[in-house]
């Protein structure tokens, strides 16, 4: 990939990239280097893209399996952005807190899947294929997270 | 408020969160030869594994050393098998022991000699360490090397030792001290065997508590006291 095309599809989606990560991994720091491990990958993978589109959910790919290496890992760092986030009234609705909040509290590999649909907007078999698991499994976590979301809610 | 989660809800939210702008130029400067990320990651976690073996090194070490009295790695190194004696201070050992040595065993030898015996018409010599060999060949022609685990140095060194703290013992009137009467340097075996006069557990974890608890300590039941019949 040619150096000024790698820099614009950086600034295109290097965002898209780290919120996927931080989804999945919900600490910065591990979120920065998924991101930067994922870009690193695009400048030496010989695949060949169709399209913007397709260089997008390949990155997101990467970056979502770079999170699944961290979750075994047990020096991920307990600190998390949200938490950060949360500290900063200014930019966050009531609403808005509370969703960040409900998130935290999911097991990554609910808030994966959330993430993927809610926000990338993938189909539940496109989002099985990024993570390398069935269909079948991506809707029942879909299902296990808005349940656990409900269930808090009507807890709180 | 009833809150409920939706698409527009799930977007407008992260739609706040970005990425550091140091994130995007670092990014951004980021080339085909760079692996300054990967390496960060692999010392952080090198760092990680390192403190963790460390902790797992000590904490087995402890959890060993309040079972058995002593640490696995002196186990398995067999660091501390003769307390209060140490083991590199042979030469000094050896002047004042010298005499209890097979005489045609040279002085700088006795560290590797384990002690000899007879099988059938071969004399088998015992050594700590066999690439030695060839400096024990004076002691005779039909000769069979083995490997042993203790010096015959510091099997008797652990002799000399434990009788002195048992005539220490029995000094005090110690009774369990008199019922350990006799020691002996087992050369086959190599090891040290302990006769315990009418022995019984307690007499032997008293021993293994108060004298010494080594591995080459072999106790053994003695029904009658010297003399009796």
């Amino acid at each position: 990939m040619e150096r000024r095309e790698y820099q614009r599809i950086a600034e295109k989606y290097l965002d898209d990239v780290y919120r996927a990560a931080l989804s999945c991994c919900r600490n910065r720091t591990d979120a920065e280097d998924a991101a930067q491990n994922s870009f690193l990958k695009l400048l030496t993978t010989d695949t060949s893209f169709a399209d913007d589109a397709h260089i997008r959910r390949w990155l997101i790919r990467v970056a979502v399996n770079e999170c699944k290496n961290a979750f075994g890992s047990f020096w991920r760092k307990k600190v998390g952005f949200f938490d950060e986030l949360e500290r900063e009234p200014s930019v966050l609705e009531d609403d808005e807190r509370w969703l960040l909040e409900e998130i935290r509290r999911l097991p990554p590999k609910y808030s994966a899947v959330l993430h993927l649909y809610y926000y990338e907007g993938y189909s539940c078999s496109e989002i099985a294929e990024i993570l390398h698991i069935s269909e079948s499994n991506v809707q029942t976590r879909l299902q296990r997270a808005r349940n656990k979301l409900k269930t808090n809610l009507e807890e709180a | 408020m009833k809150r409920e989660l939706t698409k527009e809800l799930y977007q407008s939210t992260f739609d706040k969160i970005h990425a550091p702008k140091e994130l995007l130029i670092k990014v951004e400067g980021m080339n085909k030869e760079d692996r300054r990320i990967k390496n960060k990651i692999i010392l952080r976690r090198t760092a990680w594994a390192a403190a963790a073996a460390f902790i797992l090194f000590v904490l087995s070490n402890a959890v060993v050393l309040a079972a058995t009295g002593e640490p696995w790695i002196g186990i398995v190194f067999d660091w501390n098998n003769n307390p209060g004696q140490p083991m590199e201070n042979v030469s000094e050992f050896f002047r004042e022991n010298g005499k209890l040595f097979d005489e045609d065993v040279a002085s700088a030898q006795r560290r590797y000699y384990g002690g000899t015996y007879l099988d059938g018409n071969v004399q088998v010599i015992l050594l700590t360490d066999m690439s030695r060999s060839d400096e024990f060949t004076q002691l005779g022609k039909n000769v069979r090397y083995e490997k042993c685990r203790y010096s015959y140095d510091e099997l008797s060194r652990a002799i000399k030792s434990i009788n002195g703290r048992l005539a220490e013992l029995r000094s005090e009137g110690n009774a369990f001290a008199d019922d350990v009467i006799g020691m002996a340097l087992d050369e086959r075996n190599n090891r040290v065997d302990v006769d315990i006069y009418l022995m019984t557990d307690e007499k032997v974890e008293w021993f293994k508590k108060n004298i010494c608890n080594a591995r080459y300590l072999m106790f053994v039941n003695a029904d009658a006291l010297p003399g009796e019949d």
